[in-house]
C-alpha cells in the first residue's frame, strides 16, 4: 500500500476517524448509561444518572426469565457453531481443491441461495418442524442455521489458497483423503476456522425472526426474542432493556476483540479474490 | 484413483444433505404453496396465480414495496459511500492506533439488530432521546424521529447506516491492501499526482470489493424486518410497513401461507434482479 504523504493534512484525517469512531461508540455508551439510571431518572434531561445503581439489572434476574433465556442463546449458538463450521468447511474443501460432476452448478445454486429472504424457507420449515414435533426444541434453530452457503463459499476461497502440491505430495506418501483433511487441511485453516466460528456464532446469536416463529414457550425464547418482549410490555422500563441489552452484547464483544485480527482477516479473505 | 473420487462425495454429503432439506426443499415447496390457497385448517388448494392478482392489487402491498425500495436504495447508497471514504481513511494514509479504529469501526456489527432497535428507540425517542436531548441542549429545533411518518423510515435507515458502515469499510480496507505496491510505485515514478493515483489506480481497482459490498449488503438491506419490527410496527400510518412484515403478518398471523408465499417469492426476485442489474452495470461501466 502507498503511505507516502496524502493531500489531505493527517490532522483532518485523525478528526474524521475520531468523529467516526465516537458516532459508532456512543449508542454502546448510551446503553450502559441508560441501564445504571434509576428508572425514575430515564426521562429526565440529565444525560448521567445522579447515583447509578445496578437495580434494572437485579430486577432482570428477579422479575424475567433471563437466565434460560440466556443458557438457550448460548446452547444454540455454541451447537450451531461446531455443526456449522465443520460442515462449511468439508464442504468448501470439497467444492476448492476436487473435481466432480456438477460441481460449478451446484456451487451456483449455494450461492444464489444467499439471495434467497429467510422468510421463504422459514414457512415450510416450519411446517417440516410441526410434523416431526420440533417446534419449541432447540434443533428446529440448530438444524436449519448449521447450513450457512455464506461459510462454504468462505472456506472455498480460503481453501482454493493452499498449494495442491502439498495435497498431491502428501498422497505420494501415502495418506488417504481423509487424513490429508485432518492432518494438512485443518491445521492450515485456523484462520478460516476462527472467522466461520465468529460468523456463524454471530449471525445465529442475534437471530431473530426464526426463534420468533419457532420458539413459543416464553422459557424457550433466545435473548433476542425475550429481550424484544420486554418492549411490548404495556409499561417499557427503559432501564431493564437497557441492563438487558448490556449484558446480551457484552459476551459478544468481548470475543470478538480477544479475535479480531484473525477474523477480519479470515472475512476478507473470501471477498478479496471475488 | 477411486478414493479420489469418491472423496468429495463423502466431504460434500453431510453438507448437501442439510441444504437440500433446509433450502432446496423450502424453496421448491414455498413456490409450490404460492400457488395455493392454505390456512392452518385445510390442505392447499390450488389456485394457480390468484395470490400474485390479490397481491397486487393490495395497496398496502404497494406501500410496503416502495418503503422497501426506498430504503434499500438509499440504506445502500448512503452506507457503501461512507464505507468507502472511512476504508479510504483507514487505508490511504499511515496512521497510529490502525487497530483501535477499525475495531471501533466494526463494533457496531456485532450488535444484534434487536439490541440496535432498542438502544436506537432510546436515542430517537421523542422524550428522553439522546439527540433530542443533545439538540435541544445546542439550542436547536428536535424532531418526533420515530413517531413523524415523514421521519420515521429515515430514522431506520440511518441506524442501519450506523451499524453496517464500519463493517464494510474493513472490506473496502481489505480491497485497498490487496492492490499492489508496485502500481503505486509506477505511477509516482511517470509523475502522476496523489488525487490522480486515487482517481485512476484506486478507485477502478476497488471496483470489484465495492461490487461484493453492494451484492452481499443488498440481501440484508431488502429483507428490513427486525428494526422497524421492534421500534414501529410499521407505523405511524405505515411509514415503515417493509415487505418482511407484510408478509410476516399474512403468514404467521393471519396463517394464509399461500399468499405469504406469494409474497416472498416476489421479494426473491426483486433481490435476484437488484444483484443481476448491479454486476451488468458494473461490468459494463468504467470509472
Amino acid at each position: 500500500m502507498h503511505k507516502k504523504k496524502f493531500p489531505l493534512g493527517k490532522l483532518a484525517i485523525y478528526a474524521a476517524l475520531l468523529i467516526g469512531a465516537a458516532v459508532f461508540l456512543i449508542p454502546f455508551l448510551w446503553m450502559f448509561i441508560i441501564s445504571i439510571k434509576p428508572e425514575g431518572e430515564v426521562f429526565g434531561r440529565a444525560l448521567l444518572p445522579s447515583s447509578p445503581t445496578l437495580a434494572s439489572y437485579q430486577k432482570l434476574f428477579e422479575t424475567t426469565n433471563i437466565v434460560p433465556w440466556y443458557v438457550n442463546s448460548v446452547e444454540i449458538s455454541v451447537i450451531t457453531t461446531l455443526l456449522a463450521t465443520i460442515l462449511s468447511i468439508m464442504g468448501g474443501y470439497a467444492f476448492a481443491k476436487y473435481q466432480f460432476r456438477g460441481k460449478n452448478v451446484l456451487f451456483i445454486i449455494i450461492l444464489a441461495s444467499m439471495m434467497v429472504p429467510q422468510f421463504t424457507t422459514i414457512i415450510p420449515v416450519f411446517n417440516l418442524m410441526n410434523k416431526l414435533g420440533l417446534v419449541n426444541s432447540k434443533l428446529s434453530l440448530i438444524l436449519p442455521f448449521s447450513v450457512n452457503a455464506t461459510t462454504v463459499f468462505l472456506a472455498r476461497q480460503y481453501l482454493m489458497g493452499i498449494p495442491s502440491e502439498l495435497i498431491d505430495q502428501a498422497r505420494i506418501d501415502g495418506c488417504n483423503e481423509l487424513q490429508i483433511f485432518l492432518r494438512i487441511i485443518m491445521p492450515l485453516s485456523k484462520p478460516l476456522v476462527g472467522s466461520s466460528a465468529i460468523l456463524i456464532f454471530l449471525n445465529t446469536w442475534n437471530q431473530y425472526l426464526w426463534p420468533l416463529v419457532m420458539m413459543q414457550a416464553n422459557e424457550k425464547f433466545m435473548l433476542t426474542v425475550g429481550l424484544a418482549s420486554l418492549t411490548t410490555l404495556y409499561n417499557i422500563e427503559y432501564s431493564l432493556l437497557s441492563a438487558g441489552a448490556v449484558l446480551f452484547t457484552l459476551p459478544v464483544v468481548i470475543v470478538f476483540l480477544l479475535m479480531q485480527r484473525q477474523f477480519v482477516s479470515g472475512l476478507t479473505a473470501g471477498a478479496v479474490k471475488f | 484413483m477411486k478414493s479420489q473420487r469418491i472423496a468429495p462425495h463423502l466431504f460434500l454429503l453431510p453438507f448437501f444433505l442439510m441444504f437440500a432439506v433446509f433450502w432446496i426443499y423450502p424453496i421448491l415447496y414455498s413456490f409450490y404453496v404460492s400457488l395455493t390457497q392454505w390456512d392452518v385448517f385445510h390442505a392447499p388448494q390450488f389456485i394457480g396465480l390468484k395470490n400474485y392478482v390479490q397481491l397486487f392489487s393490495d395497496p398496502e402491498f404497494h406501500t410496503a414495496m416502495a418503503n422497501t425500495f426506498m430504503a434499500a436504495v438509499v440504506y445502500i447508497a448512503v452506507m457503501v459511500s461512507l464505507a468507502i471514504v472511512l476504508g479510504l481513511l483507514l487505508g490511504l494514509a499511515q496512521i497510529r492506533f490502525k487497530s483501535f479504529f477499525r475495531a471501533a469501526f466494526f463494533l457496531p456489527v456485532t450488535m444484534s439488530l434487536v439490541v440496535v432497535a432498542i438502544v436506537f428507540g432510546m436515542i430517537f425517542s421523542n422524550d428522553f432521546g439522546l439527540l433530542n436531548v443533545l439538540l435541544s441542549g445546542l439550542g436547536l429545533p428536535t424532531f418526533n424521529w420515530l413517531g413523524d411518518p415523514k421521519l420515521a423510515l429515515w430514522s431506520i435507515v440511518a441506524l442501519r447506516v450506523w451499524r453496517a458502515a464500519g463493517y464494510y469499510a474493513i472490506f473496502i480496507l481489505a480491497g485497498l491492501q490487496n492492490i499492489p505496491e508496485e502500481l503505486y510505485e509506477a505511477a509516482r515514478l511517470d509523475g502522476a499526482s496523489e488525487q490522480q493515483i486515487i482517481r485512476k489506480i484506486t478507485l477502478p481497482l476497488l471496483k470489484p470489493m465495492v461490487l461484493y459490498v453492494i451484492i452481499i449488503s443488498s440481501i440484508w438491506a431488502f429483507q428490513l424486518f427486525d428494526e422497524p419490527w421492534v421500534l414501529t410496527r410499521g407505523g405511524p400510518v405505515r411509514s415503515t410497513l417493509t415487505m418482511m412484515m407484510y408478509l410476516y403478518s399474512y403468514s404467521f398471523k393471519y396463517y394464509q401461507f399461500g399468499y405469504g408465499a406469494a409474497a416472498s417469492t416476489v421479494l426473491t426476485a426483486i433481490i435476484l434482479l437488484f444483484a443481476f442489474l448491479n454486476l451488468k452495470i458494473f461490468r459494463t461501466s468504467e470509472i
